[in-house]
């Protein structure tokens, strides 16, 4: 009976690490497939579109799209975030997007920043090169791994 | 006599698979690469060979003392649990990125080259803290199962030893 036991104990842990790794491997391939095929696109095909339009009341909208593909076997979460710092580094605004994507589909992050009249004129952005930290993340495995990265970007002035 | 070739057998595995195997495994790996890993992600290849080594050898040794003792003898579950440890460790390595103390836990910097444009510096965030308690709750399986095998083992043999 405790031999028993004791058997039945090391068949769970062989199988348990067995199966933590199996799905861990595919829950890494699912990330990594999906951060290259998203940041990578097709030929022809833009990784992500970004505008700055200026409002007559002297606001600044900031708009951004990105393309997102499940390329893997797991559903997976993606994020979007982004921040716009003024030249000294200060934050200004930020907005994110998240979207959860079965396997094998495909979707849109969308970003829409408005910047103050009174923030357009104390960062002095019309003249000033802000610049705009991007995040991107994916979860998968059931939210339980993640993967993402993260870079600054510089804005040209106005 | 069994149970020695058995023993050696396990041992020289691991040391085929941590020590002879991954320089030699390297020597296919294109040179560009390696000089890339290193700049770029700072992972320097050396001393994951040697790291690898070390638990290769670490891994060999526990496996030799446990293959060679009783399950009865506490050097026997010394060893067991000393193994866990050790691979518990070598996982934490791999996940880490070369960096086991970060417990799933990487950000990384990297440097990426741009054509006609600076450098440009990506921060790499990898979260793989549940996994890593996953393993360490199977880690702690196999130490339980180590140590109730110890403790039966023992108990059977006094029950069975001649008494003076």
């Amino acid at each position: 009976m405790t031999s028993r036991a004791v058997r039945y104990l090391g068949i769970a842990a062989t199988l348990g690490g067995l199966i933590v790794m199996v799905a861990f491997f595919v829950g890494l391939y699912t990330m990594g497939y999906s951060l290259m095929g998203s940041l990578m696109p097709r030929e022809g095909e833009e990784p992500f579109k970004i505008g700055m339009t200026p409002d007559p009341s002297g606001a600044l909208t900031l708009e951004f799209s990105m393309g997102v593909r499940n390329q893997g076997f797991l559903g997976t979460t993606f994020t979007v975030s982004l921040e716009l710092l003024s030249a000294d580094g200060e934050s200004i605004v930020r907005g994110s997007d998240t979207k959860a994507l079965p396997p094998g589909s495909s979707g849109e992050l969308e970003v829409e920043m408005t910047v103050t009249p009174e923030d357009v004129v104390r960062y002095a952005l019309e003249t000033s090169r802000p610049t705009l930290s991007f995040g991107f993340n994916i979860r998968s495995l059931f939210d339980l791994i993640g993967m993402g990265i993260s870079f600054p970007m510089e804005m040209g002035g106005g | 006599m069994r149970r020695t070739v058995k023993a050696v057998l396990f041992a020289s595995g691991y040391i085929l698979a941590f020590v002879v195997l991954p320089p030699l495994a390297l020597r296919f790996v294109p040179e560009g690469l390696i000089v890339r890993m290193t700049t770029f992600m700072g992972l320097e290849v050396q001393a994951i060979l040697t790291t690898l080594a070390l638990i290769g050898l670490a891994m060999a040794a526990t496996s030799f003392v446990e293959k060679m003792t009783d399950d009865w003898s506490p050097l026997h579950l010394l060893s067991s649990i000393s193994k866990e440890g050790v691979s518990f460790y070598l996982t934490l390595y791999f996940i880490g990125l070369a960096d086991p103390w970060s417990f799933g836990l990487v950000n990384r910097l990297i440097h990426v080259e741009q054509p006609m444009a600076p450098r440009l510096a990506l921060t790499l965030l990898l979260d793989f803290r549940n996994i890593v308690i996953l393993f360490a709750f199977i880690m702690g399986l196999s130490i339980l199962k180590e140590a109730l095998g110890f403790y039966y083992s023992r108990r059977e043999k006094e029950t069975t030893s001649p008494s003076i």
